[in-house]
């Protein structure tokens, strides 16, 4: 604690936040927000185990940034996260020379603790054939259903977070809806 | 409201964007709208259900919060900016950097010092020399510099480089010289000596090595290593030097220069057929690569070596630069062409490979020097200098290289001829992508060899011709010998051989002062010194001529196959193709009619069209023929046929497809990227005058909302208009009205920056187009023609179409076309405002509001009825059987309320099952299943539709063909007649007229169009 201190002091300027403030707002944020973008992460890439250290960085990223001299304020905290997620992931992605490719698994893997809601036979299939349609669509229609219906993202946010305008957003959505409800129908 | 509109509302209300006024309208509309109310139910089940499915997935295990702490403290110990992925990706450890960026930045210093070790004369010497080889002084600065000085440093230098690992690669540099060179060592900001690219300080490097007194080329690098070496092993360490080179980037430093200065810009070749664009540039001369600089006083040097090398063959295996001996490659060629099964009917063929045996060896005796006075060729070129060394050298090396040179056309020649062949046979069998595929290959060979050789390149004016390496041979690849012309001072005479049939001569005459007297009447010039020597009867011409008149013969003589070809193919009239040998044909639909245009504006003044330029498949497509729009689908396909009334032994088969109107995709808002051509040309009249007046008419029928973007193309590219909404038209307007076309303009860096720009605002949902407005683009690399293809292709893949304007008609129009192509755009050719009209305001749905994409069409013909088919028109756009399913393969672009329309001509069984409409398998009596494969713009979905035309339908005579269709056999014919002229079984103008004044009187009395066609007809008899 003590090394920590002093370097703490070393770094403290003029705008950081004191310590005990920034650990309980941190403590705050990641019970809040790592979930969702364990999800999001682990969606873009494949490996767990990269996604957690991904989503780890993102935090500590954000540590830090609260910490500089002139501290910038973040509008929008959660597509703040999701956008530092991505980026990341994307960087992981390019480092190892693979395209960006959402894949969403038809089959959904059991996992004691999760939510199973009353599952008819034909609803499971329904919901298989959903995601075998879903991952028809291009991946950035798919991350854009992702956002939107998984983790619940305004246009405004998911056009920060990946970087596209926000009426594509709108225009992308409904296209990928609309496919997927004729999908649904044949 | 609509209900398209609507329904995205739809969206966005189970997305939480909707206020409360849009829910209130939202609302409403639902109240009245039973087929929205369903949509909606439909669209809030999927929403649900996908949410469901989504989020029923099991968590990712979280972080313990212990770790909270650890992120804390992660943060605060990176005091630093968190390093570059490079830095992880190297895990270089600091102070190692450290240490090796202090000793490269000693060393660069140490380079710079150099010069000031030598005299002041010597450093003002060297600063007036400059950069670019200027040789002469060289000579006299080499004198200057005491060589123990320089060696002492250069040694150290190398010492210290060799240590750090930064020394230049080359197994020349490692071994040190004793003493050093007199030769100049004009050190050019010493980055040579450290360049970790060896390229740079290869070439000099090497070239040094070579010198034994002054003359390098270009600046050599800073440590002057002199050349005491034999040149066998130099010979080794330069091959190995380009093998190695060809792993390492392509950049060479400072040979920029060279090139720009010595790069001739090859014309954008004119071919029949896209393949055969390709082997013509092939054939199209060849460039000077002269390469290293020799010793200037030691014109016993060249000699000396030889004596050594004497006895030695000069083989694949140890020439240093692939001089392929006469025996090896034409064995190569043998074999390759022998393994080819020739077509029947085929008539060159029949003679090339006897023709080729037997020539080669008649004409390798008679112009073959020996193998001792090849190895001389060689090894003088190799080190034939520049300007400062080749007066010396120059007779000898000169009379040498036109043998050489001899030779290596020849081969040229022959591959280019064998591999043409190969073409041909291709397209015939498997269509043209297959040709064009291996074209390609080839061609990309050959400009990778020639980007290798051109790394050798110092002086114009050395006539040395260098052939490409084993690399490229050892790929098993028929090697394509590829060169360029230098451009040599006109003086300089050339020869070069011909191989050409004696049939094709056979009008000409095949002695020598036939040929002259043709050729003269071509306005070939024959200067003192041109001569030629007729061997014909072997089929091999020997022409002496300046390069630019040897190109010209070249193209004479390709006009004269081609036309002999062509009348031997075309003796019974254009050819069939079996059912049972081709059963389907695949091609690209196209929407084009630029050439329909082109060709009514010079028969308007009295001219008759190239017909390599007359597609007839463009001027079919130019009327129309009033097909009903389907009401639900994207498309809808009429097929119908009847006996051709121009050669009633045979049937016509038509096929016409037609677009749905724009629909509920109107919604769509629009990008487009224009890019105007500004150059000087564009001043004449009907051409930036006509733009001024027909892009505010563009403007009009845009939606406000719609971005539109202005680049001007001169010398440089000018935004004029930045994504401004179409809303600003006036304004917009007001610019272009304001644009003074002069100078020269770059239309290629214009295209390049329209596209990024495009695809840097690239809006997806829009329709995202460029629009190219030039009158002609004259003299395009096929280097800046493949990149800009490739651009287009790329950002056509990204969903960003094109639509290009011809002006004035003189520009290059197979250019222009295939970049229509390649974006799935269309092309279309203005002469004035009523054809300005016509696309920007009546067509403006379907040119600028695409439908569907990729649309391909394939007919499989029924062999029991259809025993032979031609499709008339879509040379260019053959696709192979396999690739109709191939959705990546690029093909043409349908907007909305288009149609097209695409004719064969079939030769049906003389015994015809009896047409039956009751009979119960349908498929046995049909004529043939045309299927239509398309990629809708709107879903970008690819869609596949299939449809069936039954016996029973076939018309028992022409007349009782719809109006349609009898006028589109007509405007095929016409289109045919221009196209394959002195072709038998062609109907003359006045028949064709007849038929099309037939149909005017019937349905097309008020056609404009088609009262034109008329006219133009006339005019032809």
């Amino acid at each position: 604690m003590r090394t920590e201190k002093e370097k703490n002091s070393g770094n403290t300027g003029k705008g950081a936040v004191p310590k005990q403030d920034l650990m309980t707002e941190i403590t705050e944020i990641i019970k809040e927000r790592e979930a969702p973008l364990l999800r999001y992460a682990g969606r873009l890439i494949r490996d767990a185990d990269t996604a957690r250290d991904v989503v780890q960085e993102v935090f500590i990223r954000y540590v830090r940034i609260s910490q500089e001299q002139d501290r910038p304020r973040i509008e929008n905290l959660p597509a703040w996260l999701y956008r530092v997620t991505r980026n990341l992931c994307l960087d992981h992605l390019k480092s190892k020379k693979v395209q960006l490719e959402i894949p969403i698994d038809e089959k959904i893997a059991d996992f004691p603790g999760t939510e199973r809601p009353d599952k008819t036979l034909e609803k499971e299939e329904n919901m298989m054939m959903l995601r075998k349609k879903i991952m028809e669509l291009d991946p950035r229609d798919r991350e854009i259903v992702l956002l939107k219906l998984e983790h619940g993202r305004s246009y405004k946010e998911i056009a920060v977070i990946m970087n596209i305008s926000v009426t594509n957003v709108g225009f992308i959505l409904h296209t990928a809806m609309k496919k997927l409800v004729r999908d649904f129908n044949v | 409201m609509t209900c398209e509109k609507i329904s995205k509302m739809m969206t966005d209300l189970l997305a939480g964007e909707l206020s409360a006024e849009e829910k209130a309208i939202l609302d409403a509309h639902l109240a009245s709208c039973e087929n929205c109310r369903k949509e909606f139910a439909d669209l809030e089940k999927v929403w649900k259900l996908t949410e469901e499915s989504l989020r029923c997935e099991p968590f990712q295990k979280q972080m313990n919060p212990e770790n909270y702490e650890n992120i804390y403290r992660q943060a605060y110990t990176r005091t630093e900016k968190p390093a570059s992925k490079k830095f992880f990706s190297f895990k270089v450890d600091h102070l190692v950097m450290k240490i090796a960026a202090m000793l490269a930045i000693t060393a660069v210093l140490a380079a710079l010092l150099l010069p000031a070790f030598s005299t002041a004369r010597e450093k003002a010497r060297r600063i007036t020399c400059g950069v670019t080889s200027t040789l002469g002084s060289s000579e006299e600065v080499s004198v200057q510099i005491s060589a123990s000085e320089v060696t002492t440093k250069s040694e150290d230098l190398l010492k210290d480089l060799d240590q750090n690992g930064i020394a230049p690669n080359g197994p020349g540099a490692k071994t040190l010289p004793e003493t050093l060179p007199t030769s100049s060592t004009r050190i050019s900001a010493g980055k040579y000596a450290v360049s970790k690219s060896g390229a740079a300080g290869y070439d000099r490097r090497d070239m040094d090595k070579t010198v034994q007194t002054a003359v390098p080329a270009n600046t050599p690098s800073a440590p002057p290593p002199p050349l005491v070496q034999p040149a066998k092993p130099l010979a080794k360490a330069l091959k190995e030097e380009m093998l190695e080179k060809d792993t390492r980037s392509r950049g060479v430093a400072g040979s920029k220069t060279v090139r720009a200065e010595y790069k001739k810009s090859d014309g954008y070749v004119q071919g029949k057929t896209a393949e055969h664009a390709k082997m013509k540039q092939m054939l199209e001369g060849v460039e000077d690569v002269p390469a290293i600089p020799a010793p200037a006083a030691a014109p016993a040097y060249g000699y000396v070596n030889a004596k050594s090398e004497e006895s030695k063959p000069v083989t694949a295996e140890n020439s240093d630069f692939l001089t392929l001996p006469g025996s090896v490659s034409i064995a190569e060629r043998k074999s390759a062409m022998a393994s080819r099964t020739p077509k029947a009917g085929e008539s060159l063929k029949n003679n090339e490979p006897v023709l080729a045996d037997k020539a080669m060896d008649v004409l390798e005796q008679e112009i073959a020097p020996s193998e001792r006075q090849l190895n001389e060729s060689v090894r003088l070129r190799t080190f034939a200098s520049t300007t400062a060394g080749q007066n010396i050298l120059e007779d000898k090396a000169q009379k040498l290289d036109s043998l050489e040179r001899k030779k290596s056309l020849l081969k040229i020649r022959e591959s280019g001829a064998a591999a043409k062949e190969a073409a041909d046979e291709d397209i015939d069998r498997n269509g043209l992508v297959d040709a064009k595929q291996e074209a390609m290959q080839e061609e990309q060979e050959g400009e990778v060899a020639l980007e290798k050789l051109e790394v050798m390149k110092t002086a114009p004016s050395s006539s040395a011709l260098k052939l490409p390496m084993k690399k490229a041979l050892s790929d098993g690849k028929e090697s394509l010998q590829l060169a360029q012309q230098e451009a040599v001072p006109h003086d300089v005479m050339e020869s070069r051989i011909y191989p050409i049939n004696k049939e094709v001569l056979r009008d000409v005459g095949g002695s020598d002062a036939e040929l002259v007297k043709y050729l003269k009447s071509k306005k070939i010039s024959f200067d003192e010194g041109a001569k030629i020597i007729s061997h014909s009867d072997i089929g091999r011409i020997v022409i002496t001529n300046t390069p630019e008149e040897l190109q010209k013969v070249e193209k004479i003589f390709t006009e004269l196959e081609d036309a002999y070809q062509r009348s031997k193919e075309f003796k019974n009239g254009i050819p069939f193709s079996d059912t049972k040998q081709k059963q389907f044909s695949t091609f690209s639909i196209d929407v084009d009619t630029a050439s329909y245009t082109m060709a009514r504006k010079l028969l308007v003044n009295g001219i008759k069209p190239d017909p390599t330029a007359v597609r007839p498949e463009e001027f079919i497509n130019y009327f129309d023929y009033h097909y009903r729009s389907p009401s639900n689908s994207t498309f809808a396909v009429y097929l119908e046929t009847a006996p051709s009334v121009f050669r009633p032994e045979n049937y016509t088969l038509r096929i016409g497809v037609k677009a749905r109107d724009i629909g509920p995709d109107g919604s769509r808002p629009s990008v487009f990227t224009i890019i105007i051509d500004a150059s000087g040309s564009m001043s004449q009249a009907n051409r930036m005058d006509l733009v001024k007046k027909s892009l505010p008419q563009l403007f009009d029928q845009m939606k406000p909302a719609d971005k539109i973007a202005i680049f001007l193309c001169t010398h440089r590219v000018m935004n004029l208009v930045d994504y401004v909404p179409a809303s600003n038209k006036k304004t917009i307007s007001k610019l272009v009205e304001g644009i003074m076309p002069a100078g020269v303009a770059d239309i290629e860096k214009g295209l390049i920056a329209a596209y990024d720009s495009a695809l840097k605002h690239y809006e997806s949902g829009a329709y995202n187009r460029v629009i190219l407005i030039t009158d002609g683009i004259s003299n395009i690399g096929s280097k800046s023609a493949e990149t800009i293809l490739a651009k287009v292709s790329a950002a056509r893949n990204m969903g960003v179409t094109n639509t290009v304007v011809a002006l004035g008609g003189d520009g290059d129009d197979k250019f222009l076309e295939a970049i229509a192509n390649k974006g799935d755009g269309n092309y279309v050719f203005i002469d004035n405002e009523e054809a300005a009209n016509e696309v920007f305001v009546k067509e403006f749905e379907g040119r600028f509001r695409e439908i569907a994409r990729d649309v391909k069409i394939q007919v499989e013909f029924n062999p029991v009825i259809v025993n032979q088919h031609r499709q008339i028109g879509y040379q260019n756009r053959q696709l192979s059987k396999a690739d109709f399913r191939n959705d990546k393969v690029d093909a043409g672009e349908v907007g909305a309320g288009q149609s097209v329309t695409a004719l064969y001509e079939l030769k049906l069984n003389r015994k015809l099952p009896k047409a039956d409409a009751s009979i119960e398998n349908p498929m046995s009596q049909s004529v043939c299943i045309v299927r239509l494969r398309y990629r809708r713009a709107d879903t970008m979905d690819v869609e596949e539709k299939e449809f069936m035309l039954p016996l029973y339908e076939a018309k028992t005579n022409f007349a009782n063909a719809s109006c349609g269709f009898r006028l589109a056999s007509s405007v095929a014919e016409f289109a045919e007649f221009l196209r394959f002229p002195d072709v038998s079984g062609i109907a003359n103008p006045g028949n064709i007229m007849k038929q099309v004044q037939g149909v005017i009187s019937e349905d097309y009395k008020n056609d404009g169009k088609v009262s034109e066609l008329n006219t133009l007809i006339k005019n032809v008899k």
